[in-house]
């Protein structure tokens, strides 16, 4: 049995490790905020894939977001392909570690204050990887009456 | 400072982007047509440019927008699309709202498919290639911590992921900074003899030995 069925068997049982190590990293909020990602009304992050291994190529990552928050992607190692439609990443070269310059975004006519969630999962398992919070503060408070 | 802000039309995408009629928040004026002559050689760059000689054909228009608070405003903007290259900038007049929101608006205000790439994805690499195509790298930020030696990496060669720089190039004897952030472009226009139309589609400028620049980094093999 090769080694990539038998790694797949095992990830499919439960009985691996993730296929591949993912972090998360807001890139513009404060130092004691790295934690949340705070959209302005952008929020750019950075993922670093570690740990590939060639035998488990391609491996496909969802990006899981609520609506009406989206994802967008800015720049990507080669080897790292987009899916906008799909908010989903796929990794076709092992080897070194991958990164992918991303940003969420909450369209202008939803803004308001919400605080979600981003995933990322492993397809097609759907295995939770890595999250992310998401913070929008919502637009300045108007004058109001003291 | 007028912002350009880039995308790309879908594999076997049409050019035939725009309505030829008035939709409530965009009110379209007749565009124009010019073919790409090469500034690279010109320039003294050893490459010639890949694209001489497409069709570049820009459209101006007005946008009104609908703040959930506040009054509307009225932007000036022109898309200019780049037939063999495939890619579609748009130039607005201020950088409020965000190029995101226009386009998004644009494909949701007409019927037909737009065929423009909902997001713009270059590799690191290609990034990189454009930012070494300045004249002079003036700052570049990364997400990763590399110590202030991001500069001196890209000189070397390496492709780091990029998310803001300030590059400055120059054209005959004209020469400006832009800024590249998230798949945008700040290029400076010349200031206000001309209105943006005439600025965008000049020929012969400094915005267009960037933009050859740009789609020699970022498009070609």
């Amino acid at each position: 049995m090769s080694s990539r069925l038998l790694s797949r068997i095992k990830h499919s049982l439960g009985l691996n490790i993730p296929l591949c190590e993912v972090q998360l990293k807001p890139t513009r909020t404060p130092p004691n905020q790295n934690e949340t990602l705070l959209l302005q009304p952008e929020g750019p992050f950075l993922i670093q894939i570690s740990s590939i291994s060639e035998d488990e190529l391609p491996i496909d990552l969802d990006i899981q977001i609520p609506d009406p928050f989206e994802v967008r992607t800015s720049s990507l190692d080669s080897g790292i392909g987009w899916d906008f439609d799909k908010q989903k990443l796929s990794v076709t070269q092992g080897g070194e570690d991958k990164s992918a310059l991303m940003k969420t975004r909450l369209p202008s006519k939803y803004r308001g204050q919400k605080e979600v969630d981003l995933f990322i999962c492993e397809c097609p398992n759907g295995k939770r990887i890595a999250s992310l919070k998401v913070r929008c503060d919502g637009p300045a408070p108007t004058n109001s009456k003291q | 400072m007028p912002v350009d802000s880039v995308r790309r039309i879908r594999d076997n995408g049409t050019l035939e982007l725009l309505p030829r009629r008035i939709t409530s928040k965009f009110e379209f004026d007749e565009e124009r047509s010019r073919t790409a002559q090469d500034l690279l050689t010109r320039e003294g760059g050893e490459h010639p440019y890949e694209f001489e000689g497409q069709e570049i054909t820009c459209t101006p228009f007005r946008f009104t927008t609908e703040p959930l608070f506040g009054s509307p405003k009225k932007i000036e903007g022109v898309i200019e699309r780049r037939k063999s290259s495939q890619l579609v900038f748009l130039i607005l007049d201020q950088d409020t709202p965000k190029p995101d929101t226009v386009f998004s608006e644009l494909i949701d205000s007409v019927d037909q498919d737009l065929s423009i790439e909902t997001d713009f994805s270059p590799t690191h690499q290609k990034i990189c290639d454009f930012i070494r195509s300045a004249k002079e790298i003036i700052k570049v930020s990364s997400p990763v911590a590399y110590e202030g030696e991001e500069i001196n990496r890209i000189h070397s060669g390496e492709d780091l992921p990029v998310e803001i720089a300030r590059l400055k190039f120059e054209f005959q004897n004209d020469s400006g900074v832009v800024t590249y952030a998230d798949g945008q472009l700040d290029i400076p226009l010349p200031d206000k003899e001309d209105n943006l139309i005439d600025s965008v589609c000049k020929g012969v400028s400094l915005r267009e030995y960037i933009i050859q620049q740009f789609e020699a980094a970022v498009v070609s093999r």
